[in-house]
């Protein structure tokens, strides 16, 4: 049945009783007999911590045989769910992830053992090619900026720069105050480190 | 050597080179401490100076003043960060200026004098930090003031007295010359 169809189609009888009994007691809620508000009072007030009923032992022992057992229980399914997590592996997921693992080393291509010294060769050319031209580059870079700051271009201005403690001061200091005038001047320079480090990796 | 792998061998280190200095120039943190922003190097000094002001606060605590010193000296005889970053500066004129209360609170004036002098070459500009040295230095010759006039030396004492009202005075004058100034950028720079 589609979710369409299973949303179409009517509820039983006594099932859209009930939701319009729900539906009238939370629209117009009526007197709780007195019985009935005295057993929903001792109920709320019972003791978490009181021994279990023997009527709780007998459903505890149920539960306990139906999980070694492996036979139908209607809590067995959510708590064999909520064991999974912590289960270890099994031998058959550990043999299965072995055998995939040997798969795939063997399509792995094999080293070409006949042409070594060609590729180095060719990569190293390549890249003495490349340092040299970087060399040029950043060299001149380097160079052009002369006293500039160490970080280069935007990332120099985004970078936060050590500067006067001042502004954080509105009055004058009082001696007995040095501790917390330290503890303000290392936290507000660790904000800015912490800020300069996310600049530094892009991500601000 | 050939004259051809020796070109090579020149490139390549000149660009090893030129590689390192790019690096280094990029990430402060991998490559030690940048002269410009704020760095791993400078923090540490910050937290080591918040450090020692609390074991001095506590040291203070139990009236044991020597060692109270000697958690700050720790801090102004450790090597500064590189750099001249100002943090740096500030944070040493102000730990002298303890230190200097301390000194003359155990008799020390004169060395609590070397200390403010120290402490105001840390402390150049006119901000709160100088200000305060200048504070300190009245009291400490204040309290010079009153040891020797307890010894008969009252001429001595009158000398006391006088550095004293002028550091207070010189003080006041740097004050409101910090306020003055605070005034028209207070609602808009960013602290």
């Amino acid at each position: 049945m589609s979710q369409a169809e299973e949303e179409q189609s009517p509820l039983p009888a006594h099932e859209e009783a009930a939701l319009l009994a729900a539906l009238e007691a939370a629209l117009r809620p009526g007197e709780l007999p007195a019985e009935v508000n005295e057993r929903l009072i001792e109920l709320a007030l019972e003791d978490p911590l009181a021994a279990p009923t023997e009527q709780e032992l007998a459903e505890s022992v149920r539960l306990r045989d139906a999980l070694a057992q492996s036979t139908s229980h209607e809590d067995a399914a959510m708590l064999g769910a909520l064991r999974a997590p912590f289960a270890g592996p099994r031998d058959e997921d550990v043999a299965a992830a072995e055998r995939v693992l040997d798969s795939a080393l063997r399509a792995a291509p094999k080293r070409a053992h006949g042409r070594p010294n060609v590729i180095y060769a060719v990569f190293g050319t390549a890249g003495a090619a490349l340092a040299a031209a970087a060399a040029v580059v950043l060299l001149a870079g380097t160079l052009s900026r002369g006293s500039a700051p160490a970080a280069t271009g935007a990332e120099a201005t985004a970078l936060i720069k050590p500067r006067s403690t001042a502004p954080l001061f509105d009055d004058r200091f009082e001696t007995g105050d040095t501790t917390a005038r330290m503890d303000l001047i290392a936290s507000s320079r660790g904000r800015d480190l912490r800020d300069n480090r996310y600049a530094a990796w892009g991500v601000r | 050597m050939k004259p051809r792998s020796a070109v090579w061998l020149l490139l390549t280190a000149a660009s090893l080179g030129a590689l390192s200095l790019g690096a280094c120039s990029k990430r402060n943190d991998d490559c030690g401490p940048s002269e410009h922003v704020i760095d791993p190097l400078l923090l540490a000094f910050l937290s080591q100076a918040r450090s020692a002001h609390h074991l001095a606060d506590e040291h203070e605590a139990k009236n044991d003043v020597p060692a109270a010193l000697r958690a700050l000296e720790a801090l102004t005889d450790s090597p500064k960060p590189p750099g001249g970053a100002p943090e740096a500066e500030e944070v040493l004129a102000d730990t002298r200026a303890r230190i200097a209360d301390l000194m003359s609170r155990a008799g020390r004036y004169d060395a609590a004098e070397e200390q403010i002098d120290a402490g105001l070459d840390n402390a150049r500009a006119p901000t709160y930090f100088r200000g305060h040295l200048f504070e300190v230095r009245g009291l400490v010759e204040e309290r010079r003031e009153k040891a020797l006039g307890g010894t008969g030396r009252g001429q001595e004492a009158d000398q006391a007295r006088d550095r004293s009202l002028a550091a207070y005075e010189e003080a006041m004058k740097l004050q409101a010359e910090v306020i003055r100034a605070a005034a028209p950028a207070a609602s808009s720079s960013p602290k």
